[in-house]
């Protein structure tokens, strides 16, 4: 990876003042190049790749490789086909030789669900009052898109001893290992355990279209006849809904790319997003007459990922990083610091990323095969965002209809929950309840004793899951994983948080600092003000964020008109999360129209008529 | 990355630290050990170092034979044949094994982990290898004379006979065998920083709970910082052209760090491949399974 002296200040000048002061307590001038000094450094030291024997990866690849996504990612990287394709491994942001999975009997120490009952459970509801659940419910949707482990493994699974005096019905608490990375060689003798990403690692919206040819075709499959849409459609029933899976196990699932761990916040975004899709295939269907469906659903695809990019970019992150610099750097992310008008009105003004955005921009892979994180993966644990209890009103007088809790919403229940309350209502609800505050004790109460649908009654408490996962895949403990990201690191409780009932609670749990785990200790962060996460986990977003639209051939030297057709880069320009809303759902337009983004809570009541 | 050192008439180097980059020069056959007087000056007094320091009664160290050296293939397959047999399971019952895994649970210094690594090694040469003050001096010595960045360092060495005198030491006590010099004079220091550094996780009680062996060994592997290389043709690298005398200094530790395996430590699958690259790993963790076991009950509480 080569880089200029301009970026080498850049990047001293962030190590030299994270040493007096965090980048957030800085004055804007002062703080945007420390942020981006922060990411040259971390570009420079924490991608890392894992793939030591690619062989065994076999990419698709078709007739179109320069102008479509290939349905298993395979071919965005021309010079690399298997580059961030579905069953690539998950690279890593910390040192590899710190990623080994952590052995008995430090696995267990402390207990996980000791972690889960004493640090973790929720007393009662915590919220974020400038933010709605469409914002928790955007995290998944875009979580589903990168990344997956699969099925964990049924043999051999982790026991945890169930503490004294723990209400959970069993003496162990069964877990299931991860699915192992069952194509190692010899390159893998005596290093840390691998793992596999049955997704695509890129922004392509997979988690609407799936990772591979077979799903991809069942999406696009009418069920009546068993027949592709015309002109490149997603299949939506007569009401604009997703289809039953008739393969899943549990009642009423609906069919997506990837629906697993399903509610109602997930079947919100999917229904939407093909709503969206068809509305892209329709324009270019009008623009290019003669085109087959095959290229009409191939472009809109494009389109539509983009747009989805687009929108997690220039305004879901924003609203989790509310505050000037937040805004700003992400907004640059996409339009450049110029911003958005010059972007718009002039185009580039010159290659940098900085200067003009990512998007055009050259493709830079910054030394490593593009490859999702285990890191990543870690950081991302934000169950604490949903709440447990849920209100369904009607968007026209806000009169409620439903009450219900998470279970009943997950899962089938998502669509059983249309019979009661139509969709335009259930996107008004989330739009109008506040999610979940990432901080210790607000974890759901419903994830800690989750049934799970069609699992044979398997009971699980996925706060322990959490805690365990990071431990299993070696993503290093709080205190280490700033380490390896060269962050400040904690000598004391007293420096971890400032309140003292925490210290407590966490010396009692945990006895030494250095042992607290990552999730928990990224609760426990004073973060940067507005922000709806920790700077732990934000320096991973600002890496991660910018590299998967700087690695993605279809976001960079190929984000070109030439590629998405005039008329699908003009649809990706002009729009965004609210034209997106007020097209499928111009009914909830009042609720939405004085909010500066959509991921804040919008107007409840009734509609002035 | 490939940094390029050039000065004209003086030094043409390209120091590499980028992991797949290395894979890809240790792939080219116009990139040898022969180490032939050519080149800028630099390149020629480094050259000339190199071998006059890696050379013992006429013979070049395994380190620095070149590629098609029948010696050197033949000498690599049968010590690598018995590395990988049971040396290691000899070890485990040996004396050797036992006071490494002792050193590991106290908190000795270089100093006495030398003797005892070089006893180890020595084994494997000669099965009655005594290591001793006077053996781990000379291999302090050949290291310096090989690692110093400073030429008055390496011209006293020489011109005072302390450099022919280690050589002769290690030699000796390894029956004159080439390989066993190279190991216990140069490679020693590798595994001696491996064991200091065994020895610090071993007295973090969390990390001993929690790292298997498999960690324990990975970590305490130390690849060479600098490994060189003479083009023997003209070629191109990185972007760059390069010219026969053009010297590649490889720096296998910063790439192991980056990106590890037994290819960036040992050169594993490349024809320079290090005879000990499963030796090594087992080796270590072998040590740590035996001194790491007792304090394994030290994660149990708190639950």
């Amino acid at each position: 990876m080569r880089i200029s002296v301009f970026e080498r200040l850049l990047g001293a000048y962030a190590r030299f003042t994270d040493r007096w002061r965090v980048w957030y307590s800085l004055p804007f001038v002062l703080a945007l190049p420390g942020l981006i000094g922060h990411r040259i450094n971390l570009r420079r030291g924490n991608i890392l790749d894992v793939e030591r024997d690619p062989k065994s990866l076999e990419p698709m690849g078709r007739a179109d490789r320069r102008g479509e996504r290939e349905a298993d990612g395979s071919f965005n990287s021309l010079g690399c086909p298997w580059m961030g394709m579905a069953g690539a491994r998950f690279g890593r942001n910390a040192a590899v030789l710190d990623t080994f999975g952590e052995t008995l009997p430090g696995l267990l120490d402390p207990n996980p669900r000791l972690i889960s009952s004493r640090l973790l459970a929720r007393k009662s509801f915590i919220p974020v009052p400038h933010l709605n659940i469409l914002a928790a419910a955007w995290l998944q949707f875009m979580v589903h898109d990168w990344l997956s482990h699969g099925a964990s493994e049924p043999e051999d699974p982790f026991k945890i001893p169930v503490p004294p005096g723990d209400d959970w019905p069993d003496p162990d608490m069964t877990i299931r290992r991860t699915a192992s990375d069952a194509k190692c060689s010899t390159a893998d003798e005596g290093l840390p355990a691998t793992y596999r990403n049955t997704e695509t690692h890129w922004w392509d919206a997979s988690q609407i279209y799936g990772s591979q040819l077979a799903q991809q075709m069942r999406v696009r499959t009418d069920p009546a006849n068993g027949k592709l849409c015309a002109d490149g459609l997603l299949y939506l029933d007569a009401d604009g809904l997703l289809p039953l899976d008739s393969e899943d196990k549990s009642a009423d699932q609906e069919l997506a790319g990837v629906n697993g761990n399903w509610w109602i916040g997930l079947s919100l975004f999917h229904t939407l997003f093909a709503r969206e899709h068809n509305a892209i295939a329709r324009r270019l269907k009008a623009e290019y007459p003669q085109a087959s469906g095959e290229w009409l659903f191939q472009k809109a695809r494009l389109a539509n990922a983009a747009l989805i990019a687009k929108i997690h970019t220039t305004e879901w992150t924003p609203s989790l990083m509310n505050s000037e610099v937040g805004r700003f750097a992400m907004r640059s992310n996409w339009w450049g610091i110029l911003g958005e008008h010059r972007a718009r009105g002039h185009g580039r003004v010159s290659d940098g990323e900085v200067i003009s955005g990512i998007p055009g921009s050259p493709t830079d892979h910054h030394g490593a095969p593009y490859a999702m994180t285990e890191e990543f993966t870690a950081v991302y644990r934000m169950h604490s965002l949903l709440p447990d209890h849920y209100s369904f009103r009607a968007a026209h007088d806000d009169s409620g209809k439903v009450l219900c809790d998470f279970g009943e919403i997950a899962g089938g229940g998502a669509r059983r929950l249309y019979s009661k309350v139509n969709f335009s209502d259930a996107v008004y609800s989330l739009a109008t309840l506040n999610p979940g505050a990432l901080v210790l004790h607000n974890y759901p109460t419903g994830l800690r004793r989750l049934v799970k649908d069609g699992g044979n009654g398997l009971v699980l408490d996925i706060a322990a899951i959490d805690i365990l996962r990071d431990r299993e895949r070696g993503v290093p403990r709080y205190c280490a994983f700033r380490k390896s990201l060269g962050m400040k690191v904690p000598r004391s409780f007293e420096e971890l948080t400032g309140n003292a009932q925490w210290r407590e609670d966490l010396r009692d749990v945990y006895g030494s600092v250095d042992k607290v785990d990552l999730l928990v200790g990224m609760h426990c962060e004073t973060g940067a003000p507005g922000f709806g996460f920790s700077d732990t986990a934000f320096r991973i977003f600002i890496l991660l964020a910018s590299r998967r639209l700087k690695s993605d051939r279809f976001f960079t030297e190929d984000f070109t008109a030439d590629v998405y057709t005039p008329a699908g880069f003009a649809w990706v320009r002009d729009n965004d999360f609210r034209s997106v809303m007020t097209r499928h759902l111009p009914e909830l337009a009042w609720h939405f129209a004085d909010v500066r983004n959509l991921f804040f809570p919008w107007r409840r009541g009734a509609a002035a008529s | 990355m490939i940094r390029h050192i050039l000065i004209p008439f003086a030094a043409d180097i390209h120091r590499v630290s980028d992991p797949q980059e290395i894979a890809t020069l240790n792939e080219r056959d116009d990139l040898d050990r022969g180490f032939a007087a050519k080149g800028p000056l630099i390149n020629r007094f480094l050259v000339r170092r190199v071998v006059s320091v890696l050379t013992f009664s006429g013979g070049r160290l395994p380190s620095i034979a070149a590629r098609g050296d029948e010696a050197r293939q033949a000498s690599q397959r049968a010590l690598q044949a018995r590395l990988d047999g049971k040396a290691v399971e000899d070890l485990v019952g040996n004396d050797a094994l036992a006071r490494l895994a002792e050193l590991i649970q106290t908190d000795a210094d270089a100093e006495s982990f030398g003797p005892a690594v070089q006893q180890a090694v020595g084994l494997l040469f000669n099965g009655d290898y005594r290591a001793t003050r006077e053996s781990w001096k000379a291999a302090l010595t050949l290291d310096t004379a090989v690692r110093s960045r400073n030429p008055l360092v390496y011209a006293f060495l020489m011109l005072s006979g302390r450099l022919r005198a280690a050589k002769r030491i290690l030699a000796a006590a390894v029956n004159g065998d080439l390989a066993g010099v190279h190991a216990t004079g140069i490679a020693v220091h590798n595994l001696v920083q491996g064991f200091m550094a065994m020895r610090g996780m071993r007295s973090d009680a969390f990390v001993s709970a929690t790292a298997s062996a498999d960690a324990a060994a990975a970590k305490c592997i130390f690849a060479p910082p600098g490994v060189l290389r003479q083009a023997v043709a003209h070629g191109s690298a990185g972007g760059r052209t390069y010219e026969p005398g053009t010297l590649f200094l490889l720096n296998l530790a910063a790439a192991y760090d980056r990106s590890p395996s037994a290819a960036m430590a040992f050169g594993a699958g490349a024809w320079p491949h290090c005879p000990a690259a499963k030796f090594v790993p087992a080796l270590l963790r072998a040590v740590w399974l035996r001194a790491a076991a007792p304090s394994r009950e030290i994660g149990r509480g708190h639950d």
